[in-house]
This record gives C-alpha cells, structure tokens and sequence, in this order.
C-alpha cells in the first residue's frame, strides 16, 4: 500500500512532468519518493537537483545541488552562487526545502524555524508543491539574483 | 551455405533499418502535427493579441490576451483557470523581469506576439 509521501508526491508529479516537458527540463524519477531534475540557467549552463520527498507533505522535501549524474551532493561547483533563495552555504534558503533547517543539516541557515510547521512559516508563501518550488528555483537561476559564478 | 548466412544477415540488417524507419516517420508525423498544432494557434492570434504560455504551480496554461491586457487581469485569470490558491499573491515573471506594477499592460513590458512567461507566489528568498 503506497504511503501518505507516495500518493501525496505522486499527485504533485503530474503538474511537475507537465512543466518539465513544456520547458524542457530534465526530470528523471528514480522512485516514488526521489527525482531528479536539471534546470537551465540564465547564463546558458545547467544546474541539478537530487531531490528527496520522504515525509513530504509533514516535512518539506529536500532539495540538494547535484551533479548532472546526480552521483554527487558534496560538490560546491555544483552549487550556483547568488543570493536571496540561492544562498551561499549552497542551500536553496526557504521554508520548503528540509535542508535550509540547521536541525537537518549543518549549511541550513535557519535554525529559528520549525521544520514540522514549514507550511505555515509566513516565508513559505504558498509555495507548498514539487512544481511550484522547481518553478521557483527556475526563476531564481535566471533572475537578477543568480550570479553564474558557481561556489567551487 | 555462405550465401544463405549473408542472406540471412543482410534480411536482419533490412529489418532493423525498416524499424528505425518506422520510427522517425513516426517522429517525423508527431513533429509535423505540433507544427500544424502551432500554425493553428498563430493564425488565431489576431493584431494586437498575444499568445501567453504560463508556467504555473499547476502545469502550463496557454491563453490568448489583448496586448492592451493588465498584467493583474491575466494573473486572476490564470489563478482562476487552474484553480490555483487566491489566498496566495502572485507574480509574472518573464525571463529575468517580474511584470510590475501589475497595473501596467502587458505591452508596456514589450510582450508581443507569444511569449513564455512564470507565474508564482511572490517572494525573495530569506
């Protein structure tokens, strides 16, 4: 029987797909919980994303910088550099992202919020779904705030 | 014995090449129809219009607008349509420019014709 995560990601992949084939982002599903995703930036290059949903919705899903294989998450050249979302521990910086809390991992900024309230944190702003937060990363990495100078 | 091998061999090789064919014909047909799908669409859009390909939380949303268009109208519309949160404030973001004030027409931000644009739930980053 699927768990709440899978059904919940499951619904939130359809809209996901739909983006990421009317924009031609690379989106390849490992399992029911885990994707990965690459996005195009303003400076023509390309940035990806591992991106994990277990507990998604009761925990926001976490979203790590990667290689294109999606092999590595520890590479800062895999990391943009800018500011605001793009934050330069290398963490996508919001209330939707599990790893911008400093109780999950050791980059996250944020050790003021509650990660279990993160739907309600006045930062997250309606930004509750897969799609809408790949929307969001793509807007930041072709934004005036991304800077093409990766971290490493 | 030697001529029923090659014979054998060059059948496999035409069947192969028969079902790779098969297969860009097939692509081909799919390519053609989005062209006469896209042609379909330009020939709606009169003077003045503008075909809008959304990016929103709820999949893509295409509509066709006046140019004379408020940006705020076309974000009720798209909130609306795909029955996205009202409670939420939005924001339209065409490449690297959020299209604000949204007071402002779509024209005046130099939209013409078709364009892809994003629509989400405003904010910075923290």
């Amino acid at each position: 029987m699927p768990t709440a995560a899978e059904l919940t990601v499951a619904e939130e992949m359809v809209a996901l797909r739909e983006l990421a084939a009317g924009r031609g982002w690379r989106l390849k599903e490992i399992d029911p919980l885990h994707f990965h995703l690459g996005l195009p930036a303003r400076d023509q290059s390309w940035f990806y994303m591992l991106v994990d949903c277990v507990n998604h919705p009761v925990q926001p899903p976490a979203w790590n910088w990667c290689d294109a294989e999606g092999t590595h998450t520890d590479r800062p050249s895999d990391r943009p550099g800018g500011s605001g979302f793009l934050h330069s521990k290398g963490v996508v910086c919001a209330p939707w992202n599990r790893l911008a809390y400093t109780s999950v991992d050791s980059r996250g900024p944020h050790g003021d919020w509650t990660i279990g309230e993160w739907q309600k944190n006045s930062h997250t702003k309606g930004c509750t779904t897969l799609a809408h937060m790949a929307l969001r990363i793509y807007i930041e990495l072709n934004g005036p705030r991304f800077d093409p100078k990766r971290l490493g | 014995m030697e001529n029923t091998e090659e014979l054998k061999q060059a059948e496999a090789n035409l069947a192969h090449t028969e079902a790779e064919l098969k297969i860009v014909e097939a692509a081909e047909r799919e390519l053609e129809h989005e062209i006469e799908e896209e042609r379909e669409v330009i020939h709606e859009i009169k003077a003045h219009e503008i075909l809008l390909d959304i990016g929103t939380p709820k999949g893509l949303f295409k509509g066709i607008f006046p140019e004379s268009t408020k940006v705020s109208t076309v974000i009720e519309a798209v909130v609306e349509k795909k029955g996205l949160d009202k409670k939420d404030t939005f924001e339209l973001v065409h490449g690297d420019k959020i299209l604000q004030p949204t007071d402002r027409s779509l024209e005046s931000f130099g939209l013409k014709h078709k364009a892809k644009l994003e629509l989400v739930a405003t904010g910075s980053g923290v």
